[in-house]
């Protein structure tokens, strides 16, 4: 008994000392701010009314990512014309956190899976071409 | 493709099939006497993107902007102008492509008086217009009586605001500029609501980078008329890094309402502010940055009320004196901070529900969110994320808001940076392209 | 350009950039300058390239956020970045450097936030995520139609009436790469597109000599289409 603990906890003291020396360690501190909603008033505000549609909710997204999605030449992905499930996919991966992002966790925190559905329909049914339009600033 | 795309339904059915998708411009329909015709006060953020998002529904309206100037300058990014990194070229957009492409009316004008009976809107030139639906985005009133001795005249002048990206920004800029070695910026940092609640601490930090190379010894004085600001985390662990921030040599110095910040009097021919406390503080520059309410427009019309903002209908934005009026952006009275990002999407809002109603359906459930990316250097942003959702109780909309952590990640911070200016140009395209 | 549009148009499941002018013109970055690569120099520089630690790349891949749009193990999520899984050491190597120097700038945000992402790191960081991506391969689109005749030949036999020599000969007979070359198999094919057009156009000026530039300038919108879905689907085993 007493050598399989010993051997346990020489292990574990191994595998964090393996990550302490591997993994890059940044300071970070969170930020809160008055603006929550507990989860059950959510509910409730979301079950009050029928469900924004899926455009409704998805030109929220073009300051970033183009008018109907189609910005192809920025940083942020463009959406327009993205295979459904891909979306869902990755809104659910940021949502919960599982996959890594700069700013779309806090903004895919926020919805439904129907709302995320909703949303991956209308940007897959939107043409997959760069939306540009060269004549709107005076200079060049 | 397992789902029709609009190039198939094209090819198909030819171009005027599916015309009522507006991405090509408006149908004949639109030049008929008998369009509905949806006038739109003011070509900013608000009633450009309104506009433009009108179109993208309803091929068959007739959409006619009122606008004094024949360009409009953005104001996200123009605080990188004081440090080099932004040109008032870049930020000046056009109205061509609402013209031309999308068919949008641009009158340049100035709208005047509404006469709600007849729905007609007067314009100082161009005559009266009539309107099915008048949608109303003049921006803010800047505010000049919370200091004594401080107004329009001396804003045009030799004191500056440039809370809004013109002439102003580039005389401030010059200001900074040609300030003798080891001087003083004093910025007036008003109560809230004001727009672009962040805007006054970038300034600071995108000034006090320009100090960093050309007048190391100047230094920077914020005072506020607020005990906190949104970011302040973010803009504290920038400035400690960067400028000393909290030591004695700072090159940014914050003082908040609560230790004197806020400022009463000016005395423009001596360069001094008057704090409320009676303290007498000298600068080079003076930047006060002036409270705001509901422009002239709004309340000469008697859409204000009492509070000096215009209050609303929250599902489709329709203002309280006629429903076939909406309201937007700024001046409304709402429980969302007075941002670009805000008005453009409030914008979108009504542009659905007005094509709702002119279907003759029930408006659905509006959604607004104001997702911004702010900055404090070329190497540093951060980001807010706030979601609006309709209640239909009390100001109509429930509010939940998240901001990025602060971090020393240095790849994060610039890359954070870089989406902001993404945004900037995505967002400008957006409402003009 | 107009041109550009109506052929990507015609094409189910393609699309056109739009490299206007004032797509570039837009961007407010204005990257350092660096000298241009010359064969020589590359091999100096090659030649001292650290030796890069696959197990500090993978924590540099989350840390410094290059997992954000490039996906785990360098698997692209998005369709308009590139896959980074299995090039060559030699070929993440130059490219981070090449955005860090402002030698690769094609004037879009892409290029910009690049540039952004690459400012902090280190010779050695690099070295450390270029060891981390060549651990892994593309995993390659699934197949959906018959290759052309004619790319097939492009890719093997290239084209002597217009001196493209053939794509393998350099990307490998199964589009894996080779020291300085990219690997192509599985990469995303709207980045291969862009990619293409931005040495066509000269956007994208950071290859040694114009050795990839020089075979774009003649092939048509069209077979850089053709090109790009071919690779999408090959696996480079």
């Amino acid at each position: 008994m007493k050598k399989t603990i010993l051997l346990k906890g020489f292990a574990l003291a191994l595998l964090s000392l393996s990550t302490l020396s591997f993994a890059i360690e940044y300071k970070e501190t969170p930020v809160h701010t008055e603006f929550e909603l507990s989860v059950e008033e959510e509910k409730r505000i979301i079950a009050a009314f029928p469900m924004p549609t899926g455009k409704m909710l998805a030109d929220n997204c073009s300051a970033c990512h183009g008018t109907l999605g189609a910005e192809f030449n920025e940083a942020m992905p463009p959406l327009a014309g993205m295979k459904a499930e891909n979306f869902v996919k990755l809104m659910k991966d940021y949502r919960s956190n599982a996959f890594p992002s700069i700013v779309m966790h806090d903004v895919a925190y926020v919805f439904t899976d129907e709302e995320i559905q909703a949303m991956a329909d209308y940007f897959a049914a939107q043409d997959a071409v760069q939306w540009t339009q060269p004549d709107f600033q005076g200079v060049n | 493709m397992s789902q029709m795309t609009r190039r198939d339904l094209i090819k198909i059915f030819g171009a005027s099939a599916v015309a009522s998708t507006g991405l090509f411009g408006a149908s004949k329909a639109a030049y008929a006497n008998n369009a509905a015709h949806i006038v739109v006060v003011g070509g900013g953020i608000g009633g450009a993107s309104f506009a433009k998002y009108m179109r993208l529904m309803n091929a068959d309206v007739k959409i006619t902007i009122i606008e004094p100037k024949a360009e409009y300058i953005f104001c996200p990014g123009s605080n990188e102008i004081f440090s080099g990194h932004e040109t008032l070229e870049n930020l000046t957009v056009n109205y061509k492509t609402l013209k031309n492409r999308f068919k949008i009316d641009v009158v340049q004008d100035v709208a005047t008086e509404i006469n709600y009976e007849k729905h007609e809107i007067a314009t100082l030139k161009s005559g009266k217009i009539a309107y099915d639906k008048l949608v109303v985005s003049p921006g803010p009133e800047f505010v000049y009586d919370f200091v004594d001795g401080y107004n329009a005249e001396l804003a045009e002048g030799d004191f500056p605001h440039a809370w809004k990206t013109g002439p102003q920004t580039m005389k401030l800029k010059q200001q900074m500029e040609s300030m003798r070695q080891g001087g003083t910026i004093l910025i007036s940092s008003p109560r809230m609501p004001y727009r672009c609640p962040p805007a006054p601490y970038e300034r600071a930090s995108f000034m006090a980078a320009a100090l960093e190379k050309n007048n190391p010894t100047a230094k920077i004085l914020i005072m506020d008329s607020k005990d906190n600001y949104v970011f302040r985390e973010h803009f504290e662990h920038y400035w400690k890094d960067k400028h000393g921030f909290g030591t004695a040599d700072s090159r940014i110095e914050w003082v908040p309402a609560n230790k004197g910040g806020t400022i009463a009097k000016l005395d423009a021919a001596n360069k001094t502010v008057t704090t409320e406390n009676g303290d007498i503080i000298k600068a080079d520059v003076i930047n006060i940055i002036t409270e705001e309410r509901a422009g002239r427009f709004a309340s000469a019309n008697g859409l204000t009320d009492k509070t000096g903002w215009v209050p609303f209908e929250p599902k489709t934005f329709s203002s309280l004196i006629s429903p076939d009026v909406y309201v937007m952006g700024d001046m409304v009275g709402a429980n969302m901070p007075k941002t670009g990002y805000i008005a453009s999407n409030q914008g979108k809002v009504i542009a659905t529900a007005i094509d709702d109603l002119l279907a003759g359906r029930e408006p659905g459930t509006p959604f607004i969110t104001n997702n911004c990316v702010a900055m404090a250097g070329e190497d540093f942003g951060m980001t807010i994320t706030a979601t609006f959702r309709y209640t239909g109780e009390g100001k109509g909309y429930s509010v939940q808001e998240r901001r990025s952590a602060v971090t020393d990640n240095p790849h994060t911070n610039r890359i954070r940076a870089e989406v902001a200016k993404n945004w900037q140009r995505t967002f400008r395209k957006d409402m003009f392209s | 350009m107009k041109k550009t549009l109506l052929i990507s148009a015609l094409t189910l499941g393609t699309f056109s950039i739009g490299f206007t002018s004032s797509a570039l013109a837009e961007n407010g970055h204005h990257a350092p300058k660096a000298e241009a690569w010359t064969m020589t120099h590359w091999n100096q520089t090659a030649s001292r390239i650290p030796t890069g630690d696959a197990i500090k790349g993978a924590d540099l891949h989350k840390a410094a956020m290059c997992m954000t749009c490039h996906g785990d193990k360098g698997q692209a999520p998005s369709r308009n970045v590139p896959s980074l899984a299995g090039n060559t050491i030699e070929y993440t190597y130059k490219t981070l450097m090449d955005y860090q120097t402002g030698l690769r700038h094609e004037g879009d945000g892409k290029s910009s936030v690049m540039t952004a992402a690459t400012h902090d790191l280190t010779k050695q960081d690099m070295a450390d995520l270029s060891a981390y991506y060549a651990q892994y391969a593309m995993i390659s689109q699934p197949v959906v139609a018959e290759v052309d005749p004619a790319i097939d030949k492009l890719v093997r036999k290239g084209d002597a009436s217009r001196m493209i020599v053939p794509c393998a000969s350099c990307h490998g007979a199964h589009g894996e790469g080779n020291a300085v070359t990219p690997a192509l198999a599985g990469q995303t094919a709207h980045y291969f597109v862009r990619t293409m057009k931005s040495y066509k156009h000269k956007y994208r000026t950071n290859d040694i000599n114009e050795g990839m530039a020089q075979f774009t300038y003649d092939l048509t919108d069209a077979e850089i289409q053709a090109l790009a879905d071919y690779y999408a689907v090959l696996s480079a085993k």
